[in-house]
């Protein structure tokens, strides 16, 4: 098992130099002079002629990579001109603010969305199976950011039962309960769309199991059909639901981007969004390849989860 | 084409789907021609009229410009740039997708590595980089959208093409004389392309919202102009007190995506070909029972008996007939066959016993099954359900598919017999293990750590055997249980049944297609033909003087080894589809012997001798 | 009699795909090295259980699958590149599923005519004509060339197969489980076609199938596979009638038989053998009852036995 997960974090080093490049280059990509773009119009070619010499914008593009992936290795990724603040410290508590929100609604979006969808496919066909079918169609069609922004105006503005927006409270203490009644309204926005996905890949992918010989097998032995659906035919479609929620973490911390813009949550998407208006390339950048290194992961532990799964994944 | 309408018509609500974005296009396209007023005039004085007011049907926005107008305006440049950036993600996506499922090896591993790397990145991520790059517009955000969904449609049709190049037509195409690029184009294409299409419909709507997404963040189209998404992005500072600048762009998008999904999903339910023959429906936990009258008053003193047993498949309009009115009787101590060739009911009739025919689409239309007084088809579910591996088992085909293969064997032993006996975990353990000895596995107790993956094709069927002894039955159902398996192995598997019958004193019912089995375990057998039995009696009475014309003729095509090169007999013909059977014989038509009798009226199962039964006018007459 | 298809120690090995940081790649060895000559107009069948190589075997022969070593030569000429596109006109195959060795969306009329026009480049009117007159041959009724594989039952559809395999005009045929898919019935009706086209096309078959009573009905020579090798070789009358090797005496003791009594000639619970990691000496050491300590250690050649049956056995059945 160990040497399972060394393998798989090994593997994931040509991944996140893989990323690294992929960044790197479109970045580089930028039209124009990225010193002007930073100093804005008013630079004095002096200025601009230094941060040119700072970021190494004089060298060729391959030998600038490596200076740059360097400089990350050791936890350097420049400084936000915009914040005037380094971008690690930026983008590391921004970050966390976004991984409470994406990994409560990561966690609400699987349990419902499997729920939903074993008992949609338990009951195939029938009443349950069609409503639970329509919702879900319902949840996948609806743009989280429009649905945030209803949800702001029916239970904040009107019901008054949740804060508007932010993270926490103005005045007050920053305790939990105030975290989870910031929280409840951008979570649920942003966990609708995915656990609608989940919902219908689980459904299929029970359907699927459902109709294996196996499952035959577990009701000719006289098992009851709670035990069947939930242990037996759940079990084995978990192999390819695991994958899915490795996909559908990545929609949630993608849908973060529109939430946290709604809910003024101070998390990474919005820092990210405002950076490239703001056109602050390091901060865009660094945040970029920090995330999605975070992503790799996570998904590495996903794979690890798949494993001890299914033994017939040989290592 | 008519035929893809039709079955889309069939689900009510993607017609709905496809009438509304029908309708949206419709009006998208004919915008311009349309007597609204300019989207992009500001009019500052008439901001935030509330819809319903004379000139702005919607009202207008913070800039007084008519909400209408930018909706219409708005809508036709979110479909636009939705469907373009569907239609380049599917066509990069799948170009490189059938190159890497096609070609295989190197170019796959190649074109797959760099695909991942983009499925490395949370696709917003991607899309924002990109977008950081190119600045912000509605153009770039086309284009960002586009390749953060390639991936996507790569990997899709990459498996696809992958399954595909296994198949044996493509293995045929090459030797019929064709070169690569033209299998790729008439052998793999066509069937690729529903896929694709299938993909693209269920991909389209999320376009739409990325796309959306972007302009709403700030980054897609800029002021002036608007499509869907800046709207909303646009109405958020007036959300609370001018909402319905926010409802009117959002509820559109609602509609849009919806219609498009709701359409998605009919296009491939359309198009699988395998929700056609309803194979994607799960089966019940029980076959359906239609309503019929129930035998009363049962023979207590019969172990089991099936009579006038009819199971039949409701698939779409026909009606397939798989059993019709069979009986058979299971004896202690003995052993039945029950012969046929494939779609003649023989396994059918063995799963509609303990209710396990699957339905959809099987029901069983008449007929009872006495075990011990108390009919099986009839019983309320807990009861069959504390039968069902207990006194009544069954051994299935694949030896394999048959277990459950992220269970060990010994938790697949332990689960069968808890679930009928209340025994303490260290019981139930040694049971097991003794389980696992009496169908001769060696080494029981490493034996059972393993998963099914890790055992040999013989020793799998050896556990699903164990598995059914589990609880001491008093009948086992084995459906073909030896037909997957080499000849070799087959013969260990038949002793093993042989000694259950022998030594144990169980009744088996062992469904077969092959008479040199039939000839070395069974003590009687039946032989069916179109769901109906032909024949039946003690097996070697009915091996060495078949008396039905069917059962005579099919043995003599059996070939047997030891006789050397020869040329076969045959029948000509094909057995009959059990869903347009007409009156008479089912034989009739391939049989030499057919008078007129034969045709007209259904004929009965008569008794020849004491103990042998045949369904014929004229049965061959062993003296 | 000329010999018209010979296989030179072909072996075939498939790499197993295990990750990148291994250095030696870990191997299945599907065939081990397996010479045999067939002779013009003979049916020369191969017999084996699941997985002792014989789909691979069939595969080299036609050029779908390369040979990791050994080759196969026609008529006593090795194949070079030049000639490898000819193949397809002198050998072709027969698939063991017949439905999925047609495209789901290509009429019959349109797979028949891919062979005619890539390797018999005849005109569409020559194609016609020939499409008739195959599938006639095949007992085909014209109107199914305009259907789809779908509406055919596996018998009418092996049918099909054939009448393609033939439409090169091929003088050898390879025919792969031609008919453990199909129903008894249908299978004597198939089998009784093919000798009937062998002799109005001149054929030569190779014939592979899993089933001894059916090989031996059909065939004039026969080799019996085990784990990639050839066990024994030799007239299919001598071989099944007087087996010499013993896996061959398990093999035609272990088919069931209409009125013979179940009889076990194996020590029970034996394991097979690991493809990935071929054992030294014979691999039916395990489950031979005639073995010596010389089996383990090397294993037998095939060698000339006797009545023209070669074995590759050190103790043979006397």
């Amino acid at each position: 098992m160990l040497g399972y997960i060394l393998k798989r974090l090994l593997s994931a080093i040509p991944v996140l130099l893989g990323i690294s490049i992929i960044v790197f280059l479109i970045m580089a990509m930028i039209p124009g002079d990225p010193a002007t773009a930073i100093l804005g119009s008013y630079a004095t070619p002096e200025n601009v002629e230094k941060l040119n010499r700072d970021l190494g914008l004089d060298k060729p593009l391959f030998k600038r990579y490596f200076i740059w992936l360097g400089n990350i290795l050791q936890g350097d990724f420049g400084r936000s001109y915009s914040l005037n603040k380094n971008v690690i410290d930026e983008v590391i508590e921004r970050f966390g603010a976004t991984l409470i929100l994406a990994g409560t609604s990561f966690i609400m979006c699987s349990l419902i969305g499997i729920c939903a969808g074993v008992l949609s496919s338990a009951k195939q066909f029938k009443l349950t199976d069609k409503l639970i079918t329509f919702i879900v169609l319902l949840g996948i069609s609806i743009p989280s950011f429009f649905l945030g922004m209803m949800m702001i105006l029916l239970f904040a503005v009107h019901l008054r039962w949740f804060p508007v927006s932010g993270m926490w409270p103005i005045y007050g203490a920053r305790d939990l309960t105030a975290l989870i009644s910031h929280l409840a309204l951008p979570a649920s926005a942003l966990a609708v769309v995915a656990t609608g996905v989940i919902a219908r890949l689980s459904r299929s992918a029970m359907l699927e199991i459902l109709r294996q010989d196996f499952i035959r097998t577990a009701r000719a032995k006289g098992l009851d059909e709670k035990t069947v659906i939930w242990r037996h035919a759940l079990r084995a479609a978990m192999v390819s639901i695991l994958p899915i929620l490795g996909i559908q973490a990545g929609f949630v911390l993608s849908g973060a981007v529109y939430i946290e813009m709604v809910f003024q949550w101070p998390g990474v998407g919005r820092m990210l969004v405002d950076a490239i208006l703001k056109r602050d390339i390091l901060l865009v950048q660094g945040g970029v390849v920090f995330v999605a290194a975070c992503y790799v992961i996570f998904n590495i532990a996903v794979d690890v989860a798949q494993h001890l799964l299914d033994p017939r994944i040989k290592a | 084409m008519i035929g893809f309408i039709k079955l889309l018509s069939r689900n009510r609500l993607s017609l709905a789907g496809l009438v509304v974005i029908i309708l949206v296009i419709f009006t998208a396209l004919i915008t311009p021609i349309l007597p609204i007023s300019d989207p992009d005039v500001i009019d500052t004085k008439n901001r935030f009229k509330t819809p319903f007011t004379t000139d702005a049907l919607l009202g207008t926005d913070h800039l007084g410009r008519d909400l209408m107008s930018r909706l219409l305006w708005g809508t036709r440049l979110s479909l636009a740039v939705g469907f373009c950036a569907a239609c380049i993600a599917a066509l990069i996506g799948s170009a490189l997708g059938i190159i890497a499922g096609f070609y295989a090896s190197r170019v796959d591993n190649i074109i797959m590595r760099g695909i991942d790397m983009l499925m490395a990145f949370p696709y917003i991520l991607l899309a924002l980089a990109i977008v950081a790059a190119l600045g912000p517009g509605l153009f770039n955000a086309l284009i960002a959208v586009a390749i953060v969904n390639i991936p996507f449609f790569a990997r899709n049709i990459r498996g696809v093409t992958l399954g595909i190049t296994h198949k044996e037509y493509i293995d045929a195409a090459r030797l019929s004389g064709m070169t690569d690029t033209r299998i790729i184009i008439t052998e793999v294409l066509p069937n690729v392309f529903p896929v694709i299409v299938i993909a693209m419909s269920t991909t389209v709507g999320w376009m739409i919202l990325e796309t959306a997404g972007l302009s709403f963040l700030g980054l897609g189209s800029q002021p002036p102009q608007a499509d869907l998404g800046s709207m909303l992005g646009e109405a958020r500072a007036a959300l609370i007190t001018s909402p319905y600048t926010s409802v009117v762009p959002g509820a559109m998008i609602l509609i849009i995506v919806m219609a498009i999904n709701l359409l998605g999903d009919g296009i491939r339910d359309a198009l699988d070909p395998r929700l056609k023959s309803g194979v994607l429906s799960s089966p019940r936990p029980r076959t359906l029972v239609a309503n019929y009258n129930e035998a009363k008053n049962l023979d207590r003193s019969e172990l089991l008996s099936v009579s006038k047993l009819r199971t039949q498949f409701h698939i779409g309009k026909q009606n397939y007939k798989a059993v019709d009115g069979v009986s058979i009787y299971a004896k202690k101590g003995a052993c039945l066959g029950i012969i046929g060739e494939s779609g003649s009911g023989k396994s059918v009739t063995a799963l509609s016993i303990m209710g396990l025919v699957s339905s959809p689409p099987g029901i069983i239309t008449g007929g009872y099954v006495n075990y011990k007084g108390s009919n099986l088809i009839h019983t309320n579910d807990q009861e069959l359900q504390s039968l069902r591996g207990n006194k009544i088992s069954y051994v299935f085909q694949d030896p394999l598919s048959s277990l459950h293969p992220l269970y060990t064997v010994q938790k697949q032993l332990e689960e069968a017999i808890k679930a009928h006996q209340p025994v303490s975990q260290e019981e139930v353990y040694q049971r097991s293990i003794e389980l696992l000895k009496s169908v001769r596995i060696p080494n029981p107790e490493q034996r059972a750590k393993d998963y099914p993956h890790q055992l040999s094709g013989g020793m799998r069927q050896r556990v699903n055997i164990a598995m059914a002894l589990a609880n001491d039955p008093e009948i086992i159902i084995a459906d073909e249980p030896t037909t997957a398996l080499d000849v070799t192995v087959q013969a260990q598997i038949l002793s093993l049944f042989r000694e259950l019958t022998r030594e144990r004193g169980l009744a088996i019912i062992f469904i077969t297609h092959d008479f040199g089995v039939v000839s070395q375990i069974c003590d009687e057998v039946a032989v069916m033909y179109a769901g109906k039995i032909v024949e039946y009696g003690p097996s070697e009475m009915i091996l060495n003087h078949p008396a039905h014309p069917y059962t005579s003729r099919l043995i003599g095509c059996v070939p047997e080894l030891g006789k050397g090169k020869r040329e076969l007999a045959s029948i000509d013909g094909l057995p009959p589809m059990v869903d347009r059977l007409g009156h008479g014989c089912a034989f009739a038509p391939r049989c030499e012997k057919t008078i007129s009798e034969c045709l007209n009226n259904d004929i009965k199962l008569k008794n020849i001798n004491a103990n042998t039964q045949v369904r014929c006018l004229k049965p061959e007459i062993h003296l | 009699m000329q010999t018209i298809l010979e296989a030179k120690n072909l072996l075939k090995n498939f790499p197993l795909n295990r990750g990148i940081f291994r250095r030696k790649k870990a191997q299945i060895h599907a065939v081990r090295s397996v010479s045999f000559k067939v002779k013009k107009g003979e049916i020369f069948g191969v017999v084996g259980e699941s997985g002792c190589g014989k789909s691979t075997l069939a595969r080299m022969l036609v050029g779908l699958t390369e040979p990791t070593n050994g080759e196969v030569l026609l008529e006593n000429n090795k194949l070079d590149k030049s000639q490898k596109a000819r193949l397809p006109k002198v050998i072709q195959y027969v698939f063991q599923d017949p439905i999925s060795s047609l495209n789901p969306r290509k009429t019959i009329r349109q797979v028949m005519s891919v062979p005619l026009t890539h390797l018999q480049k005849l005109s569409e009117n020559d194609q016609e004509k020939q499409i008739k007159k195959l599938f006639k041959a095949v007992n085909l009724q014209e109107e199914f060339l305009d259907r789809y594989p779908h509406e055919f039952s596996g018998g009418q559809a092996q049918r099909i197969g054939i009448a393609r395999a033939l439409a090169a005009n091929p003088r050898i045929l390879v025919l792969d489980e031609p008919v453990s898919a199909l129903d008894v019935s249908v299978q004597a009706q198939v089998l009784n076609l093919l000798s009937s086209l062998k002799k109005d096309f001149g054929l030569t078959y190779v014939f592979i199938s899993h089933d001894l009573a059916v090989v031996e009905t059909v065939s004039d020579r026969v080799a019996v596979m085990y784990f990639g090798e050839i066990m024994e070789i030799g007239p299919a009358q001598e071989i099944f009638t007087r087996p010499k090797h013993p896996y061959t005496k398990l093999l035609a003791e272990s088919a069931p038989k209409i009125g013979t009594t179940l009889q076990l000639n194996e020590k029970s619970n034996t394991e097979l053998p690991d493809p990935i990691h071929p054992p030294n000496g014979c691999a039916f050491f395990p489950r031979c009852n005639n073995s010596t300590a010389k089996c383990l250690e090397v294993n037998p050649k095939l060698r000339m036995h006797e009545n023209n049956v070669f074995i590759a056995c050190h103790n043979p059945i006397e």
